[in-house]
């Protein structure tokens, strides 16, 4: 069935359409909560007020966009918010809660895991809405229309935003990977690394 | 670092994408055959980009989803659709107000059977309100930013009257 079907159903009320439309994208909403607040539990918590919000208020939806951007901008806001209450007592963001590679994960995909590793931390240098921007333009596809429908603005500043985003970005990771290199001169510190 | 460079650099990632206009999409290219800084700065970003598309999230276990569902589901039960905005094209059939009022009546008659909220309760019902987030929001989202502001006017600031005014009229998207 398609969005327009299930959102109607869901206007009415019906509970199994709605959670239909939750299957259909709850892996994107949380994959974009995962980036912005870099916290697996949280982003699971933000991912479910986001569709409970969408649904309390899925009569407010009128189609002007398409459904998928109406529910990202929830999210964005139901993080955004969680952010900016976390940023008001003090509890600093934590990449390193984001996902690690097991004790038995083989030494080639280590590298990988290591290059991963340096990756989100950049990426968690970065400020929410950068992240957001890199993560709705890189993972979810979205156009700078789309993308301004979703975080406000226009597309021009969407464009700005997202070039600046990554600019900044590699700025970052060239100074995570220099790190790395730094920190694999020391024996002690690189077999640490290789144990991971 | 030259002028044209560094508003070159500025939209490389649009031109990455080829979302830029067809206008500076040639110049991209053009400018790009021509000096090596701007293709290696291209390059990098190029890399940063695949970096991103190789590195998406770990999927999450089967079990995740599943308990993610079961207990979204026990949220969704207990929520009730907020009315639509109030439309004065929009008339619900007579025969469809029958279902609301019964529940109404039933809830009337259900809070009488129950005892009243504790003053505790209210307060959790005011946090949870508090927490909503309304989608239709205004909420300036870009208001505020601590992006560095794209200042046109410090990298084209060597540039003739006449010059800066043809570059700032192409600029605009
Ligand atoms: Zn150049």
């Amino acid at each position: 069935m398609t969005d327009p079907h299930l959102v109607d159903r869901a206007q009415q009320g019906d509970l199994p359409a709605f959670e239909e439309l939750v299957k259909k994208y709850q892996k994107e909403i949380y994959g974009l909560a995962c980036r912005l607040v870099l916290d697996l539990e949280e982003a699971k918590d933000l991912t479910q007020q986001a569709f409970l919000q969408a649904f309390i208020h899925i009569r407010d939806f009128r189609r002007q966009s398409q459904f998928r951007t109406w529910l990202f901008r929830i999210a964005i806001n139901q993080c955004y918010n969680y952010l900016k209450n976390k940023k008001k007592y003090g509890e600093p963001t934590d990449f390193q809660e984001m996902p690690l590679p097991s004790e038995e994960t083989p030494d080639d995909t280590l590298v990988a895991e290591e290059e991963r590793r340096r990756l989100y931390a950049a990426l968690g240098r970065l400020p929410a809405k950068q992240r957001a921007v890199i993560t709705l333009k890189l993972e979810q596809g979205l156009s700078y229309d789309e993308i301004s429908r979703v975080l406000g603005g226009s597309a021009g500043a969407a464009r700005v935003n997202y070039c600046q985003a990554l600019k900044t970005l590699k700025k970052h990771l060239h100074s995570e990977d220099n790190h790395e290199v730094a920190m694999r001169s020391i024996p002690a510190v690189a077999a640490r690394i290789s144990r991971r | 670092m030259k002028w044209r460079c560094a508003l070159f650099q500025r939209w490389l990632p649009a031109y990455l994408d080829g979302e830029s206009a067809p206008f500076w999409q040639r110049r991209f290219e053009a400018h790009l055959t021509a000096c090596a800084d701007c293709r290696l700065e291209t390059e990098e970003l190029q890399q940063v980009v695949e970096r991103i598309k190789a590195h998406p999230l770990p999927e999450p276990e089967p079990a995740f989803w599943e308990a993610f569902s079961r207990e979204l589901h026990l949220e969704l039960a207990h929520a009730v659709p907020e009315p639509a905005p109030r439309r004065p094209w929009l008339r619900v059939p007579y025969y469809l107000l029958g279902a609301p009022v019964l529940a109404v009546l039933l809830l009337w008659f259900a809070s009488h059977l129950t005892l009243k909220p504790t003053p505790v309760q209210n307060a959790a019902v005011a946090a949870a309100t508090d927490q909503l987030v309304y989608a239709g929001m205004d909420d300036g989202l870009w208001q505020g930013e601590e992006f560095p502001s794209w200042d046109v006017n410090a990298v084209v600031a060597d540039l003739s009257e006449h010059e800066r005014e043809v570059l700032l009229k192409r600029l605009r998207f």
